[in-house]
């Protein structure tokens, strides 16, 4: 098919569905290549933005969603119930943190890090959807190791884990940046 | 460099939340820090934790000891590693402040994220959806409980309390009465649902298999009947009296 009639089926497809439309959906849909289509969505999303559409797509790891632009959030809660907007307090985001870093990660390992009781902040975060137990951990306990869910890259914006800010969560890194500072001011 | 009074003042999370603000408050380079200040200024705070009775004094107690040990380990020669290298017996304490260090920093980012970030509506939240699906697909009693009916249901739920009775009446003889133990059906609705995936079939006698007590059984149950009830299993009966088969919806 031509761009343009792809265009209006993906359009048709992310509009139909109330949720996540994965790539592979499409592709077996319009019996199109997961490349051109990816193409297509992204110059789409590209024109949505530049005339500040009222509807956006974003991507979520393999899928995409079609979503109101946030900038129109007032007129909109005018008429559709505003969600309940929670805001995460710090001990929550520290955690999240940690797994978002560090998954997978059992909870023993995340309070190692943070040196507290990680118990309350897993059970909210699990409420909350931003987090999901993922298997178990081979060895002594079999603890239960934790990962983020999609829900926690549609609440931050995130495309996909390897989105996450720069991984600076690596110790050996920082360390060695910090000796190259030491190094630069000595030669000074 | 003392701690100043507003030091004192603060409620620390824990031991890691405690200990990096001594280090902030006091400018310290991370890696060189004088334990022996650092330690002092610890034991200064679990002392007037002490006193006030602040709660979780124990969790910092175990920090409280590990620096004790550091400090000590400092006054000895240093010991030396297979490399011939000297171990600073700091070191994985400043593993361990670097890297809450780093997420707490992490944390303060994602919370700019969710501090600026509008919010979008997505054309149908997640709860509307099932709602959706559930009042579409008619759910007529009969094709839940294919073939089978209430009473074929509680006709077999009597057999289970027959069977385990007898079992139970036999076990009775030879123990002391144990206290009972509390069964939710939250708890057990969650076992349920472990236990069976979907499109799976499963024999009715089987949900009981593990039961020992009545309290359980019953428990046990009124799951059953509150999956049924929420479409997540259905039942049905072979023939009159045989066994009943649960599948996943």
């Amino acid at each position: 098919m031509t761009i343009s009639e792809l265009e209006a089926v993906i359009e048709a497809i992310l509009f139909a569905s109330g949720d996540i439309v994965n790539i592979k959906s499409i592709a077996f849909a319009t019996g199109e290549k997961e490349k051109t289509i990816k193409s297509v969505i992204e110059n789409m999303a590209d024109r949505l933005d530049e005339r500040k559409s009222g509807v956006q797509i974003i991507q979520i790891e393999d899928g995409y969603q079609m979503c109101s632009r946030s900038e129109y959030f007032e007129f909109l809660k005018k008429i559709f119930k505003a969600p309940k907007r929670k805001v995460l307090s710090s001990t929550l985001l520290e955690t999240l943190a940690i797994i978002a870093y560090k998954q997978p990660i059992t909870r023993s390992q995340i309070e190692e890090i943070r040196g507290v009781s990680a118990e309350h902040s897993l059970n909210k975060l699990l409420e909350y959807n931003l987090i999901k137990e993922a298997g178990r951990l081979e060895g002594l306990g079999k603890p239960i190791l934790f990962e983020t869910t999609t829900e926690f890259l549609r609440y931050f914006g995130f495309s996909s884990i390897d989105a996450l800010p720069e991984n600076v969560a690596d110790i050996e890194s920082i360390k060695k940046e910090a000796e190259m500072e030491v190094e630069s001011l000595r030669s000074v | 460099m003392k701690v100043e009074l507003e030091v004192k003042l603060e409620k620390f999370e824990g031991p890691m939340d405690l200990l990096y603000s001594l280090i902030v408050k006091n400018k310290i380079d991370i890696y060189d820090i004088p334990i022996a200040e650092i330690t002092e200024q610890y034991l200064e705070y679990i002392n007037y934790m002490n006193k006030y009775n602040m709660e979780n004094l124990s969790e910092f107690l175990v920090m409280a000891a590990n620096l004790i040990e550091i400090k000590s380990r400092m006054l000895l020669p240093k010991e030396v590693n297979e490399e011939n290298e000297e171990i600073d017996p700091r070191d994985d304490l400043v593993k361990k402040i670097i890297e809450y260090k780093i997420f707490k920093g992490i944390a303060l980012d994602f919370n700019k994220i969710q501090q600026e970030s509008g919010f979008s509506y997505y054309r149908e939240a997640e709860k509307d959806v099932v709602k959706k699906v559930k009042e579409s697909v008619p759910k007529e009693i009969s094709e839940i409980l294919k073939d089978a009916d209430a009473n074929m249901l509680f006709d077999a739920f009597k057999e289970v309390l027959k069977r385990k009775e007898i079992k139970v009446e036999k076990i009775k003889k030879d123990f002391e009465p144990i206290k009972p133990d509390v069964f939710t059906v939250e708890s057990k609705i969650k076992y349920l649902k472990s236990i069976i995936k979907k499109g799976e079939k499963i024999s009715f006698f089987y949900f009981f298999e593990k039961d020992s007590s009545k309290n359980e059984i019953v428990t046990t149950f009124l799951a059953m009947l509150e999956l049924i009830k929420e479409n997540l299993i259905y039942i049905e009966q072979g023939e009159n009296f045989s066994d009943i088969i649960i599948t996943r919806a």
